[in-house]
Formats: C-alpha cells, sequence, structure tokens
C-alpha cells in the first residue's frame, strides 16, 4: 500500500513538473509570437530617406528643379533616391505592393496672395512611388483599422539652386500586415 | 481510523496545492498574453516598450535620428538661405505637423 502511494507522489510530481514547464513555454510562445508593429518606423524612415534626398542643407536637388528652377516631372524618386519597394515577395507582396511615397512640391509665393496651398493653383508638382491605393488607408484611425497601412506625413521647407522658395509636404504609407500585426 | 483522516487531510492539501499551482499558470499566461498584445514600437523615440522594460534602438547616432525632427532640422538650414515669409512657412509647416 505505501509502495503505491509512492509511485503515485511520484507521477504526481512529474504532471506537476510538466504543467510548469509546459506553462512557461507557453508564457515565452504567447509573447513572442505576437509581432513587433514596426511598421510606423518604417514609414517615418521612409520619409526621412526621401526627406534627404530631395532636399540637403537646405536646398533642393537640382535634378527636381533644375538650375532655373524648374520642376522637372520625369524625376524618378525610387531610382534618384536609391529606394526600392521589392524587397520581399511573401504573402504575395510581389503583386501588390506594400510600399507607397509621394513628395508633394509647393510654391511659397501663394501664400503672399492668400492662395489655398492644397489647391491646385499653390501646387507645382508632386512625385510619386509605389501602390497610390494605400493612401486612402490612412485615413482611418484607431485600433479596429489596425490591419490597413501605417502613414507618416510631415512638410518642411526647402530653396532651390535658383533662390526659389519651395514648401514640400512628404506623405507615406506601409502595408505589410501579415507580418506586423496578428 | 485516525490513519485514514491523516491521508484525506494530506490529500486535500496535495489537491489544494494543485489547484493554487493551475490558477498561478493561468494568470501568468493571461499577463504574458496582455504585455504581448500592448508592447509597442515608438516611432517617435526609436524605441521598444516590451511592456515592462524600454529598449533603446541601436547606437546613440541611431537614436539621434529618431529623437530629433529632421523635417524641423531641414527646414531651419533652408531657412538660413532665404527667410521671406518666414511666419507664413512655419505656420504651413505646423499645421501639418502639429
Amino acid at each position: 500500500m505505501k509502495k503505491a502511494a509512492t509511485k503515485f507522489v511520484s507521477v504526481y510530481w512529474f504532471v506537476i513538473l510538466f504543467l510548469v514547464a509546459g506553462g512557461i513555454y507557453s508564457m515565452v510562445y504567447i509573447f513572442y509570437s505576437h509581432p513587433f508593429d514596426v511598421r510606423a518606423l518604417e514609414a517615418k524612415t521612409l520619409a526621412y530617406k526621401i526627406a534627404d534626398c530631395i532636399s540637403w542643407k537646405g536646398e533642393i536637388n537640382l535634378k527636381i528643379f533644375n538650375k532655373s528652377g524648374d520642376f522637372q516631372r520625369d524625376f524618378d524618386l525610387l531610382k534618384e533616391c536609391g529606394i526600392n519597394f521589392n524587397v520581399e515577395d511573401e504573402y504575395g507582396w510581389d503583386k501588390q505592393e506594400q510600399y507607397f511615397a509621394n513628395a508633394s512640391f509647393y510654391g511659397v509665393f501663394d501664400i503672399a496672395t492668400n492662395h489655398e496651398l492644397s489647391d491646385k493653383n499653390g501646387k507645382i508638382g508632386e512625385l510619386k512611388a509605389g501602390n497610390s491605393r494605400l493612401f486612402d488607408d490612412c485615413q482611418t484611425y484607431g485600433e479596429k483599422y489596425k490591419y490597413v497601412a501605417k502613414c507618416f506625413n510631415k512638410r518642411f521647407y526647402a530653396v532651390t539652386k535658383s533662390g526659389r522658395q519651395i514648401l514640400i509636404e512628404i506623405f507615406t504609407a506601409v502595408r505589410k500586415t501579415e507580418k506586423n500585426v496578428k | 481510523m485516525l490513519n485514514k483522516r491523516a491521508d484525506i487531510g494530506e490529500t486535500i492539501t496535495w489537491v489544494i496545492a494543485t489547484v493554487v499551482v493551475v490558477v498561478i499558470l493561468l494568470l501568468s499566461l493571461y499577463a504574458s498574453g496582455l504585455v504581448a498584445k500592448y508592447k509597442k514600437l515608438s516611432a517617435s523615440e526609436g524605441k521598444v516598450d516590451t511592456g515592462n522594460s524600454l529598449i533603446i534602438l541601436g547606437k546613440w547616432s541611431t537614436m539621434q535620428i529618431f529623437s530629433s525632427d529632421l523635417f524641423l532640422n531641414k527646414t531651419e538650414l533652408a531657412l538660413k538661405i532665404n527667410k521671406n515669409y518666414k511666419q507664413e512657412i512655419l505656420n504651413w509647416i505646423k499645421e501639418k505637423n502639429e
């Protein structure tokens, strides 16, 4: 009888041991299976990269506004800024681009004449790259919209070589939901 | 009879101990789920908030990039070249960046 009890206690200890070990394993698994959402940081980094490509030490890239201050529409944002959007082809991302970048250029002169800057009159031009459908995703906020793209939007000021004052608005969006949200 | 009572008492102790272990494990599992859900990267500061600790990303230079406003620096440099309509320019920038 005593022998049977000792055997039972040993089994019981093993069960508890496995239970605790399984619990610790589950805790670690639960914690690390939730991915960090780096999309906002990625969108910000992308915007920084584009801003550096557009303006350096306060002056706009000569390939965007030439010596006489004319906007160059054929400027290739990706090629000239050394950006590659097709880096991952998991989850069918090669068919649907996961990034969007836009740089809009406005003339300062329009402020002086009280023109609405968002108006077409104030806009000199814009440079785009990537999936423009991601732009709409960024008009939504809140927890239930965490599966849509994360965006970053900033404005700054720069001057062309010819001295023309330009206002620049940069907008970037990163989707990659499958890897960042669970 | 006395021996039987002692056995029952001991069994109850073991059962309660098992229940306590299971409850503590379940609570820990739930807590790790909650912490995992709210761990996040702070895009404005270049820091990782793991829920219970804060990790600074990369070296100091990387940290500086994320903590300083690169766009504001660019504007300040451009204003040194041409500061006409300075207030209007700053107002336009502020409109979006705030």
